[in-house]
């Protein structure tokens, strides 16, 4: 892969593909925590996010100019394991698009063919490549900031600051541990760690800026969630979406069907980028023909999804576990620090 | 199945290949008329002279009605049949003598293929052939039967020129001199088409234009394969994007002075023989919105226009679909009292909102077309007739429902606002129309991000589409959204080739 992205357009993908999961996010699946200690958590996970960043930043800031090609087995692996990565989340994201469509936009009729719809297209957008997926981002961030911001402002009439709890009401622990829940679902760290040589500009500064923006915008998130459901937002499947369908502005009833829309083109990027993710680990390491990958993943995320779609005990299944956990949070930063220790043998060798 | 409709259309297709061969012009006048007489035979309007001045043989041929015979007497055969040559030793300075003796106003240019010699004189050219010479001359005297210059119809503007180009391929270089006097425009012709031999000439500001674009453009039409070549839309896929869009990389304008702005750019101009439509590469997206008028008119006044024409552009994709998605599936998004007012109406069709609007718009655009093709004194009828009888006669008989009418109308009307986005506004009106009844808002946001994904690929000349918004060139804002004013837009000037990402 030849192709280049800014920092702005790689951070802005990672922005919209992260407030996915903060739209998304089904409180059934978090720790028992309280809607108010939430806000706290994303605090925390700044903290274990950096530490995951790290190894990663160091062994491009070393040997980012160096060949990626090197290591021909452990790239293999690293490959197999990024795509593993990539493939559960595209999984994920597209399941909860469809238990999303099935329970909320059509209750009453099968959202199959949406899905497989969703799928063809987003296999599109990854044979278009980075390039298009990036600027692409770039255009969609400020509409869907700015349409967030407007629900936000039809809500706040609706917010209680009575339905607030003190900060860890059920305790530290609990919130350190969601937040490492939370970090473990944040694929986009193992993006980073596969994309961090094709990106172009200052890449602490982005991080940092990314990072906290999207810690901002998910306690924002957060705050209105909690001010306005208060204890009730632990009953809701999707919280965010049942606060928005409350907000009213001027003769507009409901603004549900905003975050519908943000959800879907969010959630289209995600499993664009994926997707296209998987393709060039694969193909890079592999040597198949990137267009065969993404008819393989294309098809097989296809069949997953088509088999989860319409159980919810099925989705439990594949939501709950703790592969994410396992995957993102341990796998990231060994990986690194692996190829991190492996560089500098070789080096130390070749003096 | 490939295979078997790559057979079919071999079937009925054969492949445009280019039989020339070089022959050269021979020392015999009447072998030569002899060769082209084979070659141009029963061409009615080929005529061909024979005579002898002072001793020596001349022989002319000429296309009758392509030729401005006032200037082929006056200043050429005149000239010519007034020569001494009886003194000079052969034939070829005999053909120096006369061809010297014209005026050095007529374009000559002295031939030593036949093949290419009849290709130019079917271009309106005099040919003349000297006994005993085996060179030939062609004298620039063309006249054609020519549209005069006008107001260009698709791109009318309120204070601008109220010149267009026209078909008549020197004029619409001629009118681009005229604006850019300077050495730095370059023009260049290439000869498209295997049958047409059509000129098309490559214009740009040899200062600012990219080297390296210029060089691409110029090899993708000597590499356009097709027989004739009848207006600039025949080039446009091969100057575009190779990945398959609704968009494209290549702008097309019909006035001299905004292919003059996309020049100052550093933009390639391309105009070709025959078509009043220039085009011009690369072509970005934000382009579409914005008119000559902008810059002729206050900045405020500017502004607010193209915001008029953003909100046009998407009520005219967006809001036949939106109405079928909030009437099928999202009703809580309007008031109460006018989704009731909307249940009403809509209850008393018998159609599906869906097949509802899907019917009208193709209604419309049948009207439309119609409207377009016949003559203006008919195609005004159809208008009317499409106006009163389908739109008022349908919601009285109770076949539509008002209100749908009215969504119908405003998109309609609004998709006109920018005329170079009109065939794609049209096609994803349509498109969203059976998606937002299909699968409500979550269809149509799929297939809004699909568009964007798809537009921003474009990018034939290294300068993406979508930029200056994405790639973000926020230096280029300047003139995107709101103008600034000249005092500040005059000082420095946008460098196509640096949109990039």
């Amino acid at each position: 892969m030849n192709s280049k992205v800014t920092v702005f357009q790689f951070y802005s993908i990672l922005i919209l593909t992260r407030l996915l999961t903060t739209l998304t996010y089904i409180p059934e699946y978090t720790e028992n925590i309280t809607a108010s200690d939430k806000m706290i958590l994303t605090l925390f996970c700044i903290i274990f996010g950096t530490l995951i960043y790290i190894p990663v930043y160091i062994l491009n800031k070393k040997y980012g100019g160096e060949n990626q090609k090197t290591f021909g087995t452990f790239n293999k692996i690293k490959a197999v394991i990024f795509s593993t990565v990539f493939f559960y989340f595209s999984v994920s994201t597209v399941s909860r698009l469809d238990l999303f469509a099935g329970t909320v936009v059509f209750p009453e009729t099968d959202a199959k063919f949406l899905l497989l719809l969703v799928v063809i297209f987003c296999c599109y957008s990854a044979y278009l490549g980075i390039e298009p997926i990036a600027r692409s981002a770039v255009i969609f961030i400020a509409p869907i900031l700015l349409s967030l911001s407007f629900v936000f402002l039809a809500l706040w009439k609706k917010t209680d600051l009575l339905n607030l709890t003190p900060p860890f009401y059920n305790g530290v622990l609990p919130v350190v541990k969601a937040s490492l829940n939370s970090t473990g679902r944040t694929v986009e760290y193992a993006v980073i760690a596969a994309l961090f040589p094709f990106v172009t500009g200052n890449h602490k500064k982005g991080f940092l800026v990314w990072r906290i923006s999207q810690s901002v915008i998910t306690a924002i998130v957060f705050f209105f969630e909690a001010t306005i459901l208060g204890a009730f937002s632990d009953a809701q499947l999707f919280p965010v979406y049942a606060i928005a369908s409350m907000a009213r502005f001027s003769f507009f009833r409901g603004l549900g069907a905003i975050i519908t829309g943000l959800w879907i083109v969010c959630a289209f990027l995600k499993t664009s980028l994926l997707i296209f993710l998987q393709a060039k680990l694969i193909s890079e390491a592999f040597g198949v023909n990137r267009i065969t990958v993404i008819a393989v993943v294309g098809a097989l995320l296809a069949a997953v999804c088509m088999l989860i779609s319409g159980s919810v005990e099925r989705f439990n299944i594949i939501d709950t576990s703790s592969v994410k956990f396992v995957l993102i949070l341990i796998s990231v930063p060994i990986l690194a620090i692996v190829e991190l220790i492996m560089r500098r043998r070789r080096k130390c060798a070749k003096q | 199945m490939k295979k078997w409709y790559r057979e079919k259309i071999n079937e009925i297709t054969v492949p445009n290949i280019e039989h020339e061969e070089k022959v050269p012009v021979k020392p015999e006048v009447s072998e030569n008329f002899k060769y082209l007489k084979s070659k141009l035979n029963p061409s009615f309007d080929v005529k061909y002279r024979s005579n002898e001045v002072d001793g020596v043989k001349f022989g002319f041929v000429m296309l009758d009605g392509m030729c401005d015979n006032e200037i082929l007497t006056e200043q050429i055969m005149i000239p010519i049949l007034r020569g001494h040559y009886k003194e000079l030793s052969d034939g070829e300075r005999v053909l120096e003598t006369a061809s010297n003796n014209i005026s050095g106003s007529i374009d000559k240019s002295i031939q030593f293929e036949l093949n290419s010699t009849i290709r130019e004189m079917l271009s309106g050219n005099l040919l003349m052939f000297v006994e005993g010479s085996s060179r030939a001359v062609l004298f620039g005297v063309q006249k054609f039967p020519q549209r005069s210059i006008s107001e260009p119809d698709s791109e009318t503007q309120e204070r601008g020129s109220k010149e267009g180009f026209s078909e008549s391929f020197k004029d619409n270089v001629a009118l681009l001199r005229r604006r850019i006097r300077t050495p730095v425009l370059k023009t260049e012709i290439i000869e498209v088409g295997t049958t047409s031999k059509t000129r098309v000439c490559v214009a740009y500001l040899s200062d600012r234009a990219n080297e390296e674009t210029v060089a691409s453009v110029k090899k993708k039409i000597k590499n356009s394969t097709f027989d004739v070549c009848l207006g600039s839309g025949y080039l446009e896929p091969f100057l575009g994007s190779e990945i398959p869009s609704l968009f494209s990389g290549v702008g097309s304008t019909e006035r001299p002075d905004v292919l003059t702005a996309k020049l100052s750019e550093g933009k390639i101009g391309i105009i070709t023989d025959g078509t009043p439509y220039a085009l011009f590469v690369p072509h970005i997206f934000t382009e579409n919105f914005h008119s000559l008028d902008d810059y002729l008119k206050k900045p405020y006044y500017a502004f607010a226009i193209r915001m008029l024409k953003i909100i046009a552009f998407f009520i005219g994709i967006f809001l036949p679909g939106f109405y079928v998605a909030i009437c099928t599936f999202h009703q809580e998004v309007i008031p109460e009292t006018m989704i009731f007012d909307i249940c009403l109406q809509e209850s008393l069709v018998p159609l599906p909102v869906m097949i509802e609007v899907l019917t009208m718009h193709t209604v419309f655009e049948i009207v439309k077309e119609a409207g377009l093709r016949m003559p203006r004194s008919i195609g005004n009828a159809v208008s009317i007739v499409g106006a009163l009888v389908i739109g008022d006669a349908a919601v009285s008989a109770g076949i539509v429902a008002a209100p749908m009418l009215i969504v119908m109308g405003m998109a309609a009307v609004s998709s006109f606002v920018i005329p170079s986005l009109y065939d794609i506004s049209s096609l994803l009106r349509a498109v969203l129309i059976v998606v937002g009844g299909v699968s409500g808002f979550f269809g149509i946001m799929l297939v809004f991000a699909v568009v964007v994904i798809n537009m921003a690929s474009i990018s034939p000349y290294k300068v993406p589409f979508t930029s200056p918004l994405s790639p973000t060139k926020t230096g280029a804002w300047r003139d995107l959204l709101f103008r600034a004013d000249w005092r500040k837009l005059g000082t420095k000037r946008l460098q196509t080739d640096r949109l990039d990402k």
